[in-house]
């Protein structure tokens, strides 16, 4: 799956790293992160987070933060970034929305 | 503590490489250098450690060094590897496809550094460095276009020596191998290209 712009829809793998980095986190947090979050589920390997956070930062929707001097690269969302998630967010509720209606649920 | 010097060179066949590395490291081997042609161990508790290869011919001298120092930013250990010793033909070879200034290799990371072993402390869990679908694709697909080059290669040179008939057979022996390879990470491309739904 690759993240469709236009349409809104974004990886998980891409939605999750746009999520951790709304506070500044370095690689190895990131992947702490999602594995909280997800109970283990999605368990990033090292090389596709490096892939992942290169395109997202050619993207420009994450960016460095801190001094380049630190021994870690630290990463943090840009508004451009927010902007993204945000939609994906609206997305996935219509989405559960129309879901919930057909299936039930709350 | 011991240290245990082996002499050993996989080319790229890269798996074999990491299969060879585990199983030391099984026995209690933790690699601590290795050269050309040489790896050098000492002595861990077994199974303290798993390792991972990644191949990095298609990045830059200052991109795979970017990629070495995140990986250690992750906790791991990372090891700078040749793929190809320090021969003619593949000296030409390499210089040709740096020069074409693609962004395909400058010269001293597919002749030097092309490889990145990774170590990790063992916790039981696999290690893998690619995980999703899509990223698998991305780089098994990293390595057709050097594998049938090389297949080529020595299709080529095996026709060159077609004066001696011994040599001739040796090197398409070789280009065999490296079509078998090329073919192995043809199948893996596809199978996670499918996995991942891409659509092109």
């Amino acid at each position: 799956m690759r993240d469709n712009v236009k349409g809104g829809a974004l990886t998980e793998v891409t939605f999750f790293i746009l999520l951790a980095l709304y506070t500044p986190k370095h690689g190895y947090a990131i992947m702490q992160f999602i594995e909280e979050a997800t109970n283990g589920r999605l368990s990033l390997g090292a090389g596709t987070l490096y892939g992942a956070i290169n395109s997202l930062l050619e993207k420009e929707w994450i960016e460095p933060h801190g001094d380049a001097t630190d021994r870690k690269k630290e990463y943090v969302i840009t508004s451009k970034g927010k902007e993204v998630a945000e939609a994906e967010l609206n997305r996935l509720k219509d989405l559960t929305q129309i879901a919930s209606g057909i299936i039930g649920g709350k | 503590m011991g240290t245990v010097r082996k002499a050993r060179y996989f080319a790229g066949f890269i798996d074999a490489q990491r299969n060879w590395l585990n199983k030391m490291a099984a026995k209690g081997y933790r690699l601590v250098k290795c050269g050309r042609l040489f790896y050098e161990f000492e002595t861990c508790e077994p199974s303290e450690y798993v390792y991972q290869i990644e191949y990095i011919g298609d990045k830059s001298k200052a991109d795979g060094k970017d990629y070495a120092a995140f990986l250690e930013d992750m906790g791991y250990k990372v090891f700078f590897k040749n793929v190809n010793l320090d021969f003619d033909i593949g000296n030409i070879y390499w210089r040709k496809l740096a020069d074409k200034g693609s962004k395909l290799a400058d010269y001293q990371t597919v002749m030097e550094r092309a490889l990145l072993i990774v170590e990790k402390e063992n916790d039981g869990t696999p290690f893998e460095l690619h995980t999703t679908n899509t990223d698998k694709a991305n780089y098994y697909a990293k390595f057709l276009i050097p594998y049938f080059l090389l297949f080529l290669l020595f299709t080529v040179v095996g026709a060159l020596s077609l004066a001696d008939i011994k040599m001739m057979l040796m090197w398409y022996a070789v280009a065999l191998v490296f079509l078998a390879g090329f073919f192995v990470y043809l199948i893996r491309y596809f199978r996670d290209r499918k996995r991942s739904g891409i659509e092109e």
